[in-house]
């Protein structure tokens, strides 16, 4: 005698008693490193917006104590963290928009094999990557044209990563080689190929890029560290990093600034959140980027 | 084929040339090698001069026109460029440029100094960076290490001028200092730094004691700090604990001693602030100290005439079963080595702890802070006598930690003797001694215009009405008043680096005051270690051997301050490793120069 199965009801497949202990604990596990990942920022929180004496007094751990918004008022309305912060907005965007531009016009001719000289111009631009001029050659050249303390010489040393140019490159190569001839029929220059057909249909690869120069200029110090002297002119990237860092000497300890912990906190706090507020939902295109470019070339 | 010949022919001659060439360069041995000890520096003697003298201590160039010596004042307006080191806690203002320190300077010389501002966190690097591409200002002040750029060629080897700045000549005459310049000076026996000259070294670093507790657990510091030790010391804090436990005001497992300045950012890993005073209690040195001028943790032993190393001596052992007993005993929490400053800080302000390493700079901020927590009037520090060490014969050692009689100092881009020509750059040296090291120019950048910010009545120098300042330790008494130092500039660290007695110590309080006589009375300075020179491949070699080798005296220092290696019975491993780490190498090369240059 056979039992009868009732076809017309799924089937559920009890799962061995193993795997749903397994779930479970690596579920927990995740859990709790979460938690270990969050917890850093949710101080930062918390003290940015407890008072100094709370924090001396080990008050604060996961939730503000006395909470205030004094810190964010004075962080905002005192010294130069706005207008360094708007800075950053400022470089971010122009510099974003200049380096996608700049690295498209790069990496499209190059996806090009009939293209004159590309075998010895693709090779040069990818011994960057190994050999770089080194910083002080650099720093020299961006005197020397005269860009020092001025906002070029953040911007443009960032404008041409070569990694990100051959992510580029890869993706155009995919583009249909038969579209851009049906445009170069209906009349298009090689100028217009690029803006009209091979542009629109590499919107992928391009906001991937975007998203990358965009965290890169965001976070960027260094370069401002380099070529910016002016306070007003810096990115509150450098601004906080001087803000964080003691001093350089043990002879100097004793001219040490002590910060208030809670300012040190709500400027760390706002520097972030814009990237962590947007980074969960832009991380996919950081993998699919990846992809893009990277399977074919 | 032929062409490959070539190739190779050339290659050869080019590795061959290239050997030659750094073999001619190499050669450097301890007794060829010119020593500031070989070198007559006794004395700096001024140039002659042709200069008109104004019989009030000033000469008058004629042919460029300026007044130099007690006063400085060029004819024609004058700009040199100079780094500025901008500190988060003073940041720079106009008002500095149209009112402050850097308008007097130019109302009184005629001098404008074209600034680039750079953060202090920053400073070090940016000066290095300046310096190596050649594209530095003039005048770089604030530097405590001037090494890096001897080699490149980037600044002047200023001694080489010292002879046209007669402030700088009459101090270092006046006071000996040659003693202490030899320091700084390199393997050609000149120094590439104008090194900030103090009278008489001041102990800055020292222990904020919380005097109440003491006092009620029975122990009088102002009577003990006369002559104990640091084993003494470690006896009266144990006390305290009893005293403090029994109260209820913390529990047996409770540390009451948790310290700045010794963690793993500001401590540089070596123990910090707290190993490196009490080891010159016992006249040796912990990697904290380390300088470029001299590898610190050799020490001079006068009896053997000889460079040693501290971390095998019977001292090193000694104050390392203070620091084990401090820690067993459950008074300092080890955790200092390895946490943030502000850790320290919040137990001591919230009175879970009752000591805490404090300096000038920091002692307002301590007790202000130690106010908000705890209220005002319900505690009282003092700032004590640091606890002495022991020599192995059980006898105390008087010295106090700090021996050296010089500060930070300005170095001189090699740009300035190349763009002005030497005439000029003289001018501007001329202009630098008036600003560093005359009494004028110190007065001018530390106590801003007499009158309008300070007045001095009998010797004794006061704020005018309107201004207080943090800087100089020097309170708020009215809200009107406003900071002197933040509205202008003066007494900021870009200049105040050094003077006579009277002047470093004319804005101390009467605690401060109190502090250095009572040093003054029961603890003397230490001699200094003779120079000892390197040349640039020893010198090379030395940090090679050093590096690994304090790295792993560090690493032990830790294990025994933390508890996690016992110094009586890893003392035979600890001392193979360091010998493992050619300890004996580095000893010999500085014995070998010093026996060299004796």
């Amino acid at each position: 005698m056979t039992k009868e199965v009732d076809f017309s009801k799924p089937t559920k497949i009890k799962e061995p008693m193993g795997y749903r202990v397994f779930t479970v604990a690596n579920t927990v596990l995740m859990a709790v490193i979460c938690l270990a990942m969050l917890y850093p920022f949710l101080y930062l929180v918390a003290q940015s917006f407890s008072s100094a004496d709370a924090i001396i007094a080990g008050k604060v751990s996961l939730w503000p104590v006395e909470f205030s918004v004094s810190t964010y008022a004075y962080v905002l309305t005192g010294g130069d963290f706005l207008r360094n912060y708007g800075n950053t907005i400022l470089y971010s965007v122009v510099g974003t928009c200049c380096a996608l531009f700049s690295s498209a016009l790069l990496a499209y001719p190059m996806s090009k094999p009939e293209l004159r000289g590309n075998k010895i111009v693709g090779p040069l631009i990818i011994f960057t990557m190994y050999f770089g001029g080194g910083m002080i050659p650099n720093y020299i050249l961006m005197i020397t044209l005269g860009l020092r303390d001025t906002v070029a010489a953040f911007i443009l040393p960032g404008m041409i990563s070569t990694y990100y140019v051959i992510l580029m490159r890869s993706f155009f190569a995919g583009v249909p080689r038969e579209l851009e001839e049906a445009g170069e029929i209906d009349g298009l220059n090689k100028w217009g190929v690029f803006l009209r057909i091979a542009l629109p249909l590499s919107k992928p690869i391009i906001a991937t890029m975007a998203l990358f120069y965009l965290v890169q200029y965001w976070n960027d110090w260094f370069d401002a560290f380099l070529y910016l002297d002016t306070q007003s002119k810096w990115p509150v990237a450098y601004f906080l990093r001087n803000l964080i860092s003691t001093s350089q000497t043990v002879e100097d300890a004793a001219e040490t600034l002590s910060i208030s912990a809670n300012i040190k906190s709500c400027a760390m706090v706002l520097t972030a959140a814009p990237i962590v507020c947007v980074y969960p939902f832009i991380q996919k295109y950081f993998v699919q980027g990846m992809m893009l470019g990277g399977v074919k070339g | 084929m032929k062409a490959k010949r070539i190739l190779s022919g050339t290659m050869a001659a080019a590795v061959a040339l290239s050997l030659a060439a750094c073999g001619s360069s190499a050669s450097s041995t301890a007794s060829s090698a010119s020593t500031a000890a070989s070198t007559d520096t006794a004395t700096i003697d001024t140039a002659a001069t042709t200069d008109k003298d104004n019989g009030d201590g000033s000469f008058y160039n004629e042919a460029l026109g300026y007044t130099y010596g007690t006063t400085f004042k060029s004819d024609e307006p004058v700009t040199y460029t100079m780094f500025f080191n901008d500190n988060d806690a003073y940041p720079i203002l106009d008002s500095w440029k149209n009112e402050g320190v850097f308008a007097k300077i130019a109302e009184a010389t005629n001098v404008t100094l074209d600034l680039t501002v750079v953060n202090n966190a920053s400073y070090s690097d940016k000066v290095s960076l300046a310096v190596s591409s050649g594209t530095s200002p003039y005048i770089i002040p604030k530097i405590y290490n001037e090494t890096p750029y001897v080699n490149g060629g980037g600044i002047v080897a200023v001694s080489d001028y010292t002879q046209y700045m007669p402030n700088f000549t009459n101090f270092y005459n006046e006071y000996d200092m040659s003693a202490d310049v030899d320091t700084i000076r390199k393997e050609d026996g000149k120094f590439y730094r104008l090194p900030g000259m103090k009278e008489t070294a001041l102990q800055d670093y020292t222990l904020l004691l919380r005097d109440d507790i003491f006092t009620a657990a029975g122990y009088d510091i102002a009577a003990l700090e006369k002559d104990w030790t640091w084993d003494e010391f470690a006896d009266v804090m144990i006390g305290v604990k009893k005293y403090m436990v029994e109260q209820g005001m913390c529990s047996d497992s409770d540390y009451i001693w948790s310290d700045r300045w010794c963690g793993a950012t500001s401590g540089y890993g070596s123990g910090g602030c707290l190993l490196g005073i009490m080891s010159r209690s016992y006249g040796i040195y912990t990697t904290w100290g380390s300088t470029a001028t001299n590898l610190a943790d050799l020490y001079f032993d006068a009896a053997a005439d000889e460079f040693k190393l501290s971390g095998t001596t019977q001292a090193y052992k000694d104050y390392m079963t203070v620091v084990k007993k401090l820690v067993d005993s459950k008074i300092l929490d080890p955790e200092t080595w390895t946490q943030e400053d502000t850790a320290g800080d919040n137990d001591f302000y919230t009175g879970k702890t009752v000591a805490l390493l404090t300096n000038r700079a920091s002692t307002t901020v301590q007790v202000e802070s130690l106010a908000a927590q705890l209220g005002e009037g319900n505690f009282s520090t003092y700032r004590c006598v640091l606890p002495m060490g022991v020599d192995e014969s059980g006898n105390k050692i008087t010295y106090q930690a700090e021996n050296s009689r010089l500060e930070c100092g300005i170095m001189i881009s090699a740009n300035a003797l190349e763009t002005l020509g030497e005439d000029k750059f003289i001018e501007m040296m001329r202009f630098v001694d008036w600003l560093w090291y005359s009494a004028e120019g110190q007065t001018l950048t530390k106590w801003g215009v007499e009158g309008d910010t300070y007045t001095v009545t009998d010797g004794a120098y006061a704020l005018t009405p309107g201004y207080y300042c943090g800087g100089l330790s020097i309170a708020k008494t009215d809200d009107s008043q406003e900071d002197m130092r933040l509205k202008y500039g003066y007494a900021c660290g870009n200049f105040m680096y050094g003077g006579t007695a009277e002047l470093l110590t004319s804005n101390f309080p009467a605690d401060l005051q109190d502090f250095y006589d009572r040093m003054a009375n029961y603890r003397t300075l230490m001699p200094l270690d003779p120079a000892i020179a390197l040349s640039e491949d020893d010198s090379e070699m030395a940090n090679l051997w050093a590096t690994p080798l304090f790295s792993e005296e560090n690493a032990w220092t830790l294990k025994f301050a933390m508890g996690q290696a016992d110094i009586e019975a890893d003392w035979d491993t600890y001392v193979a490793a360091l010998e493992a780490q050619n300890a004996q190498n580095l000893i010999d090369l500085y014995n070998q120069y010093y026996q060299a240059n004796k």
